[in-house]
């Protein structure tokens, strides 16, 4: 396949801070390719280089072949955006919304309406077309912000943190649609701080941090960097993760890490047989164990190992049901 | 050619976003002419102690009894010269508002002039107060016919008599301020309208979403300098409804709204620019509107828009040259006081007026883009 997106040697510096540092990357066409990063990585900024919003201070980008300072116009033509913030037009209808951007796309005239209307179906906003997109509800700006994304039928999709502060049914939605805008041969590139969203929808990975990549590869191929045995997973209550850091360390040699209430720790190859072991010392310690589990890693704990932090450090935000292991 | 297109494409966006607001628009564009027509146009709009210059050529018992008329209830303080040049002088150097010069046929029963009042275009306010006086006044002697003023414009050592009959002129205060909140609401609504929706805009990331759009960056100006030119025009229409209904008169008529509505959309041009510019650079919303409000407030004082310039210090006289405010303002009094717009003052009004929104425009243009990297 074609590397469709070709970055080689992208710096961005803004005076001292280097946010961007020295990111080569090569997106084939028709896969989904996942850049993940704390915030502050590099990556909104590289995305920004990628869409012409600022000017890299050294390296190349090469869209579809074209060299994008060259002919950014024309670059500009094969990439659609659509941000968490994806801003409606919020005093116009929906389909003053689409009709703007087609309008700024450049789509010939006798092709606009059916494009609208095409639009409105596969967004299932038809019977919203003439309401102020300010009256919609988040999902449904979502929605149009990614019809409004395609309206010029681009070939590279570009998407940052396309389902942050979605709930879970809007979520789901979003990733079908992705998937299905995937499987008509749209390039996807997608941002995204929830891992496993990059788990289910990304034929390839890679992790920025400090405006460098980390980590590079498919899913399964990034999850074996933790490890390949098992993460355990202790939740306690009471103050008593220290206590547990120091049970587990005396009595089974394992290093754990407390966070707050939590308690992680990889189970090497070979020891994973002792959970039940481990799970009946901690029992008989009368420490307050809200939850226990282990599982097997995810992208959050290759993160943690990558980065030494948690996604959600930076973001502020707890998400749920991301454990994969066994809940007693 | 794209140029062209996508600054359409983005002013039909503002002018729906402006449409969709327009509540909130017209009752803005309706506060300021509402308080300060209706406030202020009433307070003190009384004239005293007008110096006025009178050259008695006739020089007979009629003529003094008038002379001594004109002084009657403190309105006008008469200095008596002794030839037209001497009043004249006084006329140019700012001495006197008025000159009164009584010809020898005075007091003329055949209706031929007896009276010539010269008067500068200055003193708008007091012109409509002085003429009917001295009309009156020496219609108490003669016949109303005999009476005539002429429009005196002060040109250096020139004392030419500029003769532009000024009967059809009103010239309350009111209509004074009236013909000066035009200019007001114009460059307020450009400055307040314009700047802070082009910083949400950016904050929201509106106008990131156009950059990544193949559009020239250009129309993102343009298409709000073009719907600013055509808001101007409510703007204008509710200014002239809320001032006409109060009882102000455009002296030119009807054709006078043309030159009203086109100088108005130059000084949007102008405003709607200065707004791209100053928030440019902004981020705060809040620090935009003190900034707009610090650079507006006083241009629209120097402009002469609630005092007349000839009563400002020299050093503010100055300063209103170089205001292009006063250019448009002074169309506005020509047509809606005096009623008449020659030709010169047409060029100058225009010529200063257009130069200053390419200028400002280029300028916005070339700080907006140079603020996206």
């Amino acid at each position: 396949m074609n590397d469709i997106i070709k970055i080689e040697h992208l710096v961005k510096k803004f005076g001292d801070l280097t946010a961007v540092s020295d990111v080569s990357l090569s997106i084939k066409e028709g896969e989904i390719f996942g850049l993940l990063g704390p915030n502050g990585a590099g990556k909104t900024t590289t995305i920004n280089m990628l869409l012409t919003l600022l000017i890299p201070t050294s390296g190349k980008i090469t869209i579809a072949g074209m060299d994008l300072q060259k002919s950014h116009a024309k670059a500009k033509q094969l990439m659609g955006l659509m941000t968490q913030e994806t801003v409606v037009e919020a005093d116009l209808t929906a389909r003053q919304n689409l009709q703007l951007f087609a309008e700024l796309y450049h789509i010939p005239k006798q092709e606009v309406g059916k494009r609208i209307k095409e639009a409105l179906e596969e967004s299932d906003l038809m019977a919203f077309a003439d309401k102020k997109t300010g009256t919609f509800s988040g999902g449904m700006q979502r929605r149009l912000g990614l019809v409004r994304a395609m309206i010029q039928e681009p070939k590279i999709l570009l998407l940052d943190e396309p389902t942050t502060g979605l709930d879970v049914q809007n979520r789901t939605t979003m990733w079908d649609r992705i998937k299905e805008l995937n499987k008509d041969g749209t390039t996807i590139l997608l941002t995204t701080q929830y891992l496993e969203e990059a788990d289910t929808l990304c034929d390839r990975i890679a992790i920025i941090d400090h405006g460098k990549v980390i980590a590079l590869g498919t899913p399964s191929e990034i999850k074996r960097i933790a490890g390949s045995g098992k993460i355990l997973e202790v939740v306690v209550g009471n103050n008593d993760a220290q206590k547990v850091v120091s049970l587990l360390k005396s009595k089974f040699g394992i290093i754990a890490t407390a966070k707050g209430e939590k308690v992680t720790a990889i189970l090497e190859k070979g020891k994973e047989s002792e959970f039940t072991k481990i799970s009946a010392a901690i029992d008989r310690e009368k420490v307050d164990v809200l939850s226990i589990g282990e599982h097997l890693p995810t992208l959050d704990d290759v993160f943690i190992k990558l980065t030494g932090k948690g996604m959600r450090d930076e973001s502020g935000e707890m998400k749920g049901g991301r454990m994969g292991g066994r809940w007693r | 050619m794209s140029l062209l297109s996508d600054s359409i494409a983005l002013y039909k966006r503002e002018m729906l976003i402006f449409r969709a607001n327009i509540r909130t628009n017209i009752i803005r564009s309706a506060i300021f002419p509402l308080f300060i027509i209706l406030l202020f146009g009433y307070l003190g709009s009384g004239v005293s102690n007008v110096p006025v210059a009178v050259v008695n050529y006739a020089n007979n018992p009629q003529s003094i009894q008038f002379i001594n008329s004109l002084e009657l209830q403190n309105l006008i303080v008469v200095q008596t010269v002794i030839s037209q040049d001497q009043a004249f002088d006084l006329l140019n150097s700012g001495q006197v508002n008025f000159v009164i010069v009584i010809l020898p046929n005075f007091p003329s029963s055949t209706g031929q002039t007896a009276i010539d009042v010269y008067y500068t275009n200055v003193q708008y306010t007091e012109t409509s107060e002085i003429l009917p006086v001295i009309q009156q006044r020496a219609a108490q002697l003669e016949s109303p016919q005999s009476f005539q003023s002429e429009f005196y414009e002060p040109t250096g050592s020139d004392a030419g008599v500029v003769s532009t009959p000024v009967n059809g002129a009103s010239g309350s205060y009111k209509t004074f301020l009236f013909s000066g909140v035009i200019g007001m609401v114009i460059v307020f609504s450009a400055l307040f309208g314009g700047g802070i929706s082009l910083i949400t805009d950016r904050l929201g990331g509106n106008i990131k979403s156009f950059l990544i759009t193949p559009i020239n960056k250009s129309a993102i100006i343009l298409g709000r300098v073009l719907s600013g030119m055509v808001q101007s025009t409510l703007f204008v229409v509710i200014v002239l409804i809320i001032g006409i209904a109060d009882g102000s008169t455009i002296a030119m008529g009807l054709i006078g709204l043309v030159w009203i509505f086109l100088l108005g959309a130059i000084l949007m041009v102008c405003f709607t620019s200065v707004s791209a510019i100053i928030a440019s650079r902004m981020k705060n919303i809040n620090a935009y509107a003190i900034f707009s409000q610090a650079v507006g407030l006083p241009l629209w004082f120097l402009s002469g828009g609630i005092i007349p310039v000839s009563s400002f210090p020299p050093v503010l006289q100055a300063i209103s040259v170089v205001n292009p405010m006063t250019y448009a303002l002074d169309g506005f009094r020509r047509v809606i006081l005096l009623g008449s717009y020659p030709i010169a003052n047409i060029a100058v009004d225009f010529g200063v007026l257009i130069a200053t929104a390419i200028v400002l425009t280029a300028l916005s243009i070339f700080l907006f883009k140079s603020t996206i990297d």
